[in-house]
């Protein structure tokens, strides 16, 4: 078999290879980078914390905040639809439309039917809506006769 | 010619290593830092893409050695990493500049070579980067072409290839240099 004198030369040639050492101060950077590195994880960990924190309380309390501003929006539409009754109550000089004093007391009569069976809040408020806007009408005719509405 | 990757690592300071001790991965550092800058030298040939590579792997070092499992030998472990992380420099296409000769001289360790460690290292840097790589992991590092096709995610015959051109250009440049010093002793 003869002998591969390239291969030989190569061999000899990598063997001579130097080898390199590197700057003296690289550890120092290395240990630095490597604390900054831990520095960092601790931080993001903290971050993660505080997100799964928040996210479990708006899993735990934001339904129950939702809930409140439901119940403030229900309020809201009962005050309001209080204050134009009052308003449709005090000017009281016309003759009405008896489809709309129809339609007011009809809705009357479901919103007092719902709060007896306890309805919710999804139940209540399109009927407080719906209440408004009879009023609304009233109002706007300015011609209605008083008439005693059932005070919810 | 193994590089240095092949020192053992006895299973006490592995095991304080894992701890954490401070100490002893300033020990680690100290036995096995010249076997991975040597070999990200060989292969990028630049002293700052050298050192960020071996700064890369040990911050890797210190964070995972907890979960070494050590399957495989410390050192066996260690120049993987090293050889990925060289790769992923070549990868990202970075241009290495010739490096001024004299300033990476005064680098090198003389194992003993003195001019032939020169010479050796100045035909070595004549072949591209990836030519480089393939013949330093290969060559002097051992892996097979399997692992260096896994290395670069690259078929075998891209290695095998890669290889066979660059034996032939380093052959050729090393006729050239005997051609020159042989007409320069003949004048």
């Amino acid at each position: 078999m003869p002998f591969d004198t390239d291969a030989l030369r190569r061999r000899e040639l990598l063997s001579h290879l130097p080898q390199f050492d590197p700057d003296p101060g690289l550890w120092a950077r290395i240990d630095a980078a490597h604390q900054r590195q831990m520095r960092e994880r601790r931080a993001a960990w903290r971050w993660l914390s505080a997100g799964l924190a928040a996210a479990l309380v708006a899993v735990v309390v934001l339904p129950r905040g939702t809930g409140q501003r439901n119940d403030e929006d229900l309020a809201s539409w009962q005050r309001r639809s209080q204050a134009l009754e009052r308003e449709w109550l005090a000017r009281a000089h016309a003759a009405g439309d008896t489809r709309l004093h129809a339609r007011l007391l009809g809705i009357d009569d479901r919103l007092q039917a719902a709060y007896d069976r306890g309805a919710g809040d999804a139940e209540l408020a399109p009927l407080w809506k719906q209440r408004i806007e009879a009023l609304d009408d009233l109002i706007a005719r300015d011609d209605s006769p008083m008439r005693v509405v059932t005070r919810l | 010619m193994s590089s240095g990757f092949g020192q053992e690592l006895d299973a006490v300071s592995l095991a304080r290593a894992r701890r954490g001790d401070r100490a002893v991965l300033e020990a680690l550092y100290a036995r096995y830092s010249r076997a991975c800058y040597t070999l990200a030298m060989r292969v990028l040939g630049e002293r700052a893409a050298a050192e960020d590579v071996v700064q890369d792997v040990f911050v890797r070092v210190l964070s995972t050695i907890r979960d070494f499992r050590a399957d495989a030998p410390f050192g066996a472990w260690l120049k993987r990493m090293t050889a990925n992380a060289t790769i992923d420099v070549l990868r990202r296409n970075r241009r290495f500049t010739d490096e001024d000769f004299e300033s990476v001289l005064a680098t090198m360790t003389d194992g003993g070579g003195g001019e032939s460690a020169a010479d050796a290292w100045l035909l070595l840097r004549r072949l591209p980067a990836r030519a480089r790589a393939v013949l330093v992991l290969h060559e002097l590092e051992g892996y097979t072409h399997r692992e260096l096709a896994q290395m670069f995610g690259q078929s075998e015959s891209y290695s095998k290839s890669i290889l066979a051109r660059a034996l032939k250009r380093l052959d050729g440049m090393m006729n050239e240099a005997g051609d020159r010093a042989e007409t320069n002793d003949a004048v």
